[in-house]
């Protein structure tokens, strides 16, 4: 993997949602090389998952351009921008009960024709990828029937089993427990040391801080910090973003966050 | 799990196909029982009987039950929610008040009352959709059975309108058969065209079978797996409407079908679409030649079938009901 390369980059984003005033983003510039791993933080409303629909396309910008692997998204076709750039909501309601293979075998949807169903290989890859989440005796179960935890598992599986070079993850790890995710944290790192580029919201500084080289500070839609995690996390500005007191402790070299 | 998916939809199939070819031959003539079709031959009331009312009959009654259980699944899937029916969507009301306007000022020429009956059908779709998202009350489930409701409401007053200023002898009689729905005026009259929409409809949405699971995702995780998701929702729903009001406008008004077969579908086969698109297609197909075959028989005066299909399925969806989540 050529580190000179980017792969994913936005360079001065703007956005506003049509027909309010109340919420707008400027100036977002965030570069990617393919193993890094890229963690956004910021109140709740300051951005974060706006600029997470704007990287997978979702929106349109009113401004700025973004680029997948040096070529305008624009320019990609849907399914194109979905054999690159995987996306993990939070959760995600359904009402059917389909078993966990047959829900993560629905990522295989970017690599199949619209009329296919998903071969032998796919069905093969999407259980490798419920085994890389540690789901694999839940293959059979039902999706209706997992905890918050079990299922965020299943819908990282899901984006793994669509094998892209980007992945995109919205507050994620949120109901995990601590085993799960220490787990969901090791296999982020581990997928970007196999050079597979990782862009995430998180409220847990922590998680951040656990596996990001980068970090963006996010404040009432603009860009407050950005940088290398070691320069953006101080204590100053965490608590200008967040608005409260907070001390930073460093222990064995990883940064944690304690508010009072 | 797949391999048995594959077992019980040959075994529906093969049900479907026995239920076909014995609706053919089942009847009232020349006496209750079944037709024998050498007899045929040297009888012309019989070769009339059989040709011109027996054999459209049951392809109607195949292909609308079909086109309820695929339609109702296409339905439920695409709104992410078990409850909805093509009924529940106002779909059903809509293409009937279509039906009366093409048999009140049209003479009831089929080829008008079915392109007013779809075209009203669709409108009513997406009047319920449409407003549903107006709708500041409840999460979607309860906001798309409110407006679906209100919607129906509304084409139901353009009915009973109709019904009112509608000439007592022909017309009243006509929207009212229509509206109880039943399959017994069946001739090949208006037929030909029906079974090219139905057909074509079935096709499409059998050939996306897998795709439509996709549908039912949000919009954000649907479009991030590489799906335009509106338009093929959009693709799906159509083929879906298509074929319900095509067949509907021949037969009127033959409900709880779509909203139930896909739950017994899904029971059977489990979610994935794949198999229980296929599965929803037989089993509405089985239950509509059941049901007629044994209206049409068992008794001499023959009572409509949307009467019966909605005793059936109103027992059905409470039991259903009442079984899930156990």
């Amino acid at each position: 993997m050529n580190p000179a390369v980017i792969s994913l980059e936005l360079r001065d984003l703007r956005f506003t949602y049509s027909g309010t005033n109340a919420f707008s983003l400027t100036g977002v510039n965030i570069r990617m090389r393919p193993g890094q791993i890229v963690a956004v933080l910021g109140p709740n409303g300051s951005g974060k998952t706006t600029i997470l629909k704007l990287a997978n396309g979702r929106l349109t910008p009113k401004g700025g351009e973004i680029l997948l692997e040096g070529k305008p998204l624009h320019d990609y076709s849907r399914r194109e921008i979905g054999q690159r750039i995987g996306f993990v909501p939070q959760s995600e309601k359904i009402s059917f009960d389909y078993t966990v293979l047959e829900y993560v075998s629905m990522g295989r949807a970017p690599w199949l024709h619209p009329l296919e169903q998903p071969t032998a290989d796919d069905i093969a890859i999407s259980k490798q990828a419920i085994a890389d989440v540690g789901m694999a005796a839940f293959a059979h179960s039902l999706v209706t029937r997992l905890s918050g935890g079990q299922a965020q598992l299943v819908l990282l599986a899901r984006a793994l089993a669509q094998q892209t070079s980007v992945l995109l993850l919205d507050e994620a790890s949120s109901q995990l427990d601590l085993a799960n995710k220490k787990r969901f944290l090791d296999i982020l790192s581990q997928l970007a040391a196999n050079g597979k580029t990782i862009l995430f919201t998180t409220h847990e500084p922590d998680v951040a801080a656990a596996i990001a080289q980068k970090a963006i500070l996010m404040q009432n839609g603009a860009v407050a910090f950005a940088g290398p995690l070691n320069e953006v996390y101080t204590a100053q500005n965490l608590e200008q973003v967040y608005g409260t007191p907070i001390q930073l402790v460093e222990i064995d070299g990883r940064k944690v966050v304690l508010w009072t | 799990m797949i391999k048995n998916n594959r077992l019980t939809l040959t075994i529906l199939l093969g049900i479907f196909l026995i239920c076909l070819i014995l609706s053919f031959l089942i009847g009232r003539y020349p006496e209750v029982g079944f037709i024998q079709l050498k007899s045929l031959e040297n009888d012309p009331i019989g070769q009339r009987v059989f040709y011109s009312l027996r054999v459209p009959r049951v392809i109607l009654g195949a292909l609308l039950g079909m086109a309820l259980g695929t339609s109702g699944l296409v339905f439920q899937t695409v709104f992410n929610n078990p409850l909805v029916g093509s009924g529940m969507l106002g779909v059903t009301q809509g293409a009937s008040l279509g039906a009366a306007i093409g048999i009140v000022f049209f003479n009831g020429n089929p080829w008008i009352v079915q392109f007013l009956a779809i075209g009203l059908g669709t409108s009513a779709l997406f009047l319920s959709v449409f407003s549903a998202r107006r709708i500041h009350y409840g999460g979607w489930t309860l906001r798309l059975v409110l407006s679906g409701s209100v919607i129906s409401a509304l084409f139901g007053a353009g009915i009973s309108l109709l019904k009112y200023q509608a000439d007592a002898r022909n017309q009243l009689h006509a929207i009212e058969f229509w509206l109880m729905g039943g399959l017994g005026y069946t001739t090949w009259r208006g037929l030909p065209i029906v079974i090219v929409i139905v057909i074509l409809s079935l096709i499409y949405l059998w050939k996306v079978r897998w795709r439509v699971n996709l549908l039912a995702l949000d919009h954000e995780t649907a479009s991030s797996l590489g799906i335009q998701i509106q338009k093929e929702r959009l693709m799906a729903l159509a083929a879906a409407v298509f074929a319900v009001s095509a067949a509907t406008s021949l037969s009127g008004i033959v409900g709880w079908i779509g909203l139930i077969v896909p739950h017994l579908a899904r029971r059977l086969l489990g979610a994935n679409t794949s198999d229980s698109l296929p599965a929803s297609m037989l089993i509405g197909g089985i239950l509509v030649l059941v049901c007629d075959n044994g209206m049409r028989t068992l008794s001499a005066v023959e009572i409509p079938l949307g009467i019966i299909t909605s005793f059936i399925g109103v027992i059905v969806f409470i039991l259903l009901m009442g079984a899930r989540k156990t």
